[in-house]
């Protein structure tokens, strides 16, 4: 442990740790482009310079560590490095660096999707000439186009590598590649080689300007209109930490504001998914717009199902339930719903005398990304559902037996994921969110939310226990999960009710054992039970 | 003068084994092997040879660098890549004295205890690596190379890499880069190459010059070297007999030029001089009385560098000289670091609207600038290399910033000329062109 100032500031920093880090510890922000935690450092950008008292040449903050001084040779007679980050000298240099990656930057923030979050913006402002001394023309490249999802913007470029590295280190599949040299060089992928992995979103957050823009993003919308919300992906057990940029925008000829997730981002959570998530799980809800969205409750009227009202279908569930009585009635849960919503689903059939059943996950294949640099390998699990652990834990069950329980009378099918229907129950109720086969055959649909439409939490494979935040509204008449089960309890006379999905929790913790040991303050951070909220 | 580095050049085929045997040849190596490692490395700090490739660094501290506790194989790699302008010394050693390198390669890297050793040469070089690859095969056959050396126990094998002829794989880290197969971008340092250099492992690299020093400080003692260290110099330029010249290091500019080298032809002037390759500041003619070491040219405003002198009459155009070495280092940048990717390609831009014709008077203050924010900012020395022909050698008095006493100083009224004027103060001569 070295002692050291950072401007007036003293920092503990330890053995091995760069000095842009201890910097960030007491509030002192470094610029940098090519520095990344969880890569290798390159120090190629020169943006992160200091003045270390004592060194003949300004200092890379991100790969300058600092050792302990002797007693006698302390600086100021305590101080293992005095490094200043903010004075004339650091000032010019920053300034230097900039005009440099401005020269040939083609400077067209108002057609670039990263306007807004891109750091050649922020740091131009906050560090650089407002004019520029370039008189000369500048090299305006062609955009490329390096695979299924991404082009490379290669005017924007500025050469901080971070992409090459991911796919060397991180993805080991190696695509990107630095091809020429000098005010040349340019990221290319060889022919016949495109990027393309199932990693290979994370080079568009990583890259710190506008060159690598995600096909699916571009010219989607801006990114200063865009609400952040915390989430988990539910696209796998592992559970990754996300964020959800969500917009309120006026669809064509409509005059409607609708509500849309524009982009699922990773967000850093060392334990789980570190810096990263897959493609599967970034581009999660671009399947589900191919889907048809079931936006109001249906009854089954002479055969055929016809749209309904909330208060006539929940009426027609609780007849339905206590028509077959209570042996007859089997409420399946789902490996897709929040541990809160299964929760709810298990308690409302207890309050009926109602078996409990819970539906099984779709298994797909398990794929690791290993390579020697990278010290956690990022797997994509096989269980393609988030919360089964959470599921069977929050139901009171061990393991799922569906096929005998869709041989009762009166089935409750909480969504309609892998259920295989052999036979059609006499009475089958789904709360689901998209028409399939299961929707087809059904007797009466409940819409029901997504997981960008509510609150709850998950339990990843590790029994880790996550919480993901409502985004947007759900659309047309559906509900959260949560909420339709207050509806039926209410119908079928139950005496319970929950303001919030927070408060479903807590009684959540309190009653069922495997959360009891689960404080949802401290195991995860970012764990506030705040009440639901309409995103404005 | 006795010769001593080149004294193999002008015999005929001496790059056989035999003839170099029978001139005295591989007579240094047995004494060497029955001296201990640390013997040879202190021999070295005795000597106070300091290497040739460029930078000057002691290299007996170099060799002391080496970990002493790392269970890891060490390496020697001997650099010739041979790549600053104005410089051709370590292809003379190579292509008419190979053995000479061999032998020094061998003492050197049994002095650090490397038993792999490898000649980085550089991709133009063909003639020079066919004959090493010749000359290695002949010494491998007479015992001097592969195992038991000499009945010493000492094992060493020499392999020849050639480049593919990229300024920047001359540099220590972009050597290593490029010999274990990747882009030839310099690494951040520290580690330094001593400690974790090619494939992860202790590795010293050297200058072919640097590295054959052993032979004759073991032949002729520390004190002789000491007295009469001997110096290949590069003289090009507008030069009667231009060449690579050894002399005792420290000899006198002047005498290099008129002496060794016949003086200019044709009855021009000396307008100027880049000492020590194209990467140092440039001389006047009037500073050119100077003693050819690294202490001299460094108090001169200088760098001894890799001692390539480039000499200029006085037809020269020195905004088309200064745009000429921006193009070279614009084009070999490696595009690592911003400020020599971009920096020196600004500078070429600028250079040659001077010399077009299409130059500001600002443009000189522009260049000074960007050569002041070009140099010590980047991980290799390439970022100086191309800032000091600009604006000279830093300064501790102004804080690190360059001194601004090279090309755009020294001759700015040429500079001016050109800007005002539109064309060159000095009329080129037809055959020139």
């Amino acid at each position: 442990m070295a002692l050291i100032k950072i401007d007036d500031q003293e920092v503990e920093i330890a053995k091995g740790e760069v000095v842009i880090n201890a910097a960030k510890r007491v509030g002192i922000d470094i610029p940098f482009y090519c520095y990344h935690p969880g890569m290798k450092i390159v120090a190629s950008c020169r943006m992160c310079l200091v003045d270390m008292v004592g060194m003949p040449k300004l200092m890379p903050a991100c790969s300058t560590t600092v050792g302990e001084l002797p007693p006698g040779k302390k600086l100021e007679e305590k101080y293992d490095a005095v490094i200043y980050t903010d004075n004339d000298k650091v000032k010019t240099a920053r300034r230097a660096v900039l005009e440099f990656l401005l020269l040939n930057h083609p400077i067209d923030c108002p057609i670039c999707d990263k306007a807004g979050e891109c750091k050649l913006q922020d740091y131009s402002y906050e560090h650089g000439n407002h004019e520029s001394r370039l008189i000369d023309p500048k090299r305006i490249p062609e955009k490329k186009d390096l695979g299924p999802s991404i082009y490379l913007y290669t005017s924007r470029c500025i050469m901080c590598s971070r992409c090459v590295r991911f796919t060397e280190e991180i993805s080991g599949t190696e695509e990107l590649k630095v091809t020429h040299r000098g005010w040349h060089a340019e990221i290319s992928v060889s022919p016949g080689k495109p990027l393309d992995n199932k990693m290979m979103g994370n080079v568009v957050d990583l890259c710190p300007v506008g060159c690598l823009i995600d096909k699916h993003e571009k010219f989607e919308g801006r990114v200063w209109n865009f609400v952040q919300t915390e989430s988990i992906c539910p696209g796998c057990s592992k559970g990754c930490n996300t964020v959800l940029d969500t917009m309120k925008h006026q669809k064509l000829n409509l005059e409607e504001l609708v509500d849309t997730v524009y982009r699922i981002r990773p967000r850093e959570n060392m334990d789980v998914n570190q810096w990263w998530i897959c493609d599967d799980g970034r581009y999660h809800l671009e399947g589900d717009k191919k889907k048809t969205r079931i936006l109001v409750p249906h009854l089954r009227e002479n055969g055929a199902l016809t749209e309904t009202t909330w208060f006539s279908a929940v009426a027609a569930v609780s007849e339905k339930i206590k028509s077959a009585g209570a042996g007859q009635v089997v409420f399946i849960g789902s490996p897709y719903a929040s541990n809160e919503e299964n929760y709810l689903l298990g308690k409302l059939a207890k309050g009926l005398n109602a078996a409990t059943d819970v539906s099984k996950p779709i298994f797909g294949d398990t794929q690791t990304f290993k390579t020697d640099m990278n010290k956690y390998p990022f797997t994509i699990e096989s269980e393609k559902a988030p919360n089964f652990h959470g599921a069977k834990n929050a139901l009171g069950l061990t393991d799922s037996k569906i096929d005998q329980s869709l041989s009762k009378k009166v089935v409750v099918l909480l969504g309609s994921h892998n259920v295989d229907l052999k036979s059609k129950p006499e009475t089958l109720i789904v709360i689901g969110s998209f028409e399939d086969a299961v929707t087809k055959q059904a007797d009466i649909i409940l819409p029901a939310a997504l997981f960008t439409e509510t609150s709850g939490t998950y339990t990843n494979k590790d029994g880790l226990v996550q919480k993901f935040n409502k985004a947007i509204n759900p659309p047309g008449d559906s509900k959260a999960i949560w909420q339709i089960m207050i509806n039926l309890a209410q119908a079928s006379g139950q005496d319970w009710y929950y303001e919030t999905v927070g408060d479903v929790a807590k009684e959540m913790i309190q009653s069922v054992g495997g959360f009891k040991s689960v404080d949802l303050g401290t195991l995860y951070p970012h764990f506030v039970l705040q009440d639901e909220q309409v995103v404005a | 003068m006795e010769k001593v580095l080149t004294k193999m050049v002008g015999i005929e085929n001496s790059q056989n084994i035999d003839v170099y045997l029978k001139h005295g040849g591989y007579q240094a190596l047995p004494k060497a092997l029955k001296m201990t490692p640390d013997e040879l490395i202190q021999m070295m700090k005795d000597s106070g040879v300091r290497g040739r490739g460029g930078a000057g660094f002691p290299t007996g501290m170099k060799w002391s660098f080496l970990p002493k506790d790392n269970p890891k194989p060490r390496y020697l790699l001997c650099n010739a890549d041979e790549s600053e302008p104005g410089t051709f010394k370590d292809r003379v050693l190579m292509e008419d004295d190979p053995h000479q390198v061999i032998e020094g390669l061998i003492i050197s890297s049994f002095a650090i205890q490397a038993h792999t050793c490898y000649i980085y040469i550089r991709g133009e070089y063909v003639t020079g690596a066919k004959i090493l690859h010749k000359a290695i095969n002949e010494a491998y056959e007479k015992g001097y190379l592969g195992k038991n050396i000499l009945g010493s126990g000492f094992e060493l094998d020499i392999t020849v890499h050639r480049g593919a002829g990229a300024y920047i794989c001359g540099e220590e880290t972009g050597l290593i880069e490029s010999l274990e197969g990747k882009r030839g971008w310099p690494r951040i340092k520290p580690p330094f190459p001593a400690v974790y250099g090619v494939f992860g492992c202790p590795t010293i690299v050297n200058n072919v010059e640097t590295l054959v020093t052993p032979i004759h400080i073991i032949n002729r003692g520390v004190q002789w070297w000491k007295d009469n260290e001997p110096k290949l110099y590069c003289m090009s330029g507008h030069l009667t007999r231009p060449g690579t010249y050894e002399a005792k290091i420290g000899t006198n500019l002047m005498e290099l030029i008129n002496d060794h080298c016949g003086g200019i032809p044709n009855g021009r002037k000396l307008k100027a001089v880049i000492p020590g390759g194209s990467s140092v500041p440039v001389l006047r003619a009037e500073e050119c009385d100077v003693a050819m070491d690294f202490d001299a040219l460094a108090k001169a405003g200088s760098a001894l560098g890799s001692a390539g002198c480039m000499v200029m009459d006085d037809t020269t155009c020195m905004v088309n000289a200064l745009w000429n070495l921006m193009k070279f280092y614009s084009h070999e940048s490696c595009g690592q670091c911003t400020p020599c990717r971009e920096g020196t390609h600004w500078l070429e831009m600028i250079c040659g609207r001077i010399e077009t014709g299409r130059g500001r008077m600002e443009d000189l203050e522009l260049m000074l600038e960007t050569a002041n924010n070009i140099a010590g900012r980047t991980i290799c020395p390439l970022g100086d290399a191309a800032a000091w022909p600009v604006a000279g050698l830093p300064d501790k008095n102004k804080g690190g910033d360059l001194n601004g006493q090279s090309f755009v100083n020294k001759f700015r009224e040429e500079f001016e000329y050109h800007i005002t004027n539109k064309k060159c103060k000095v009329t080129i001569p037809h055959e020139w062109n």
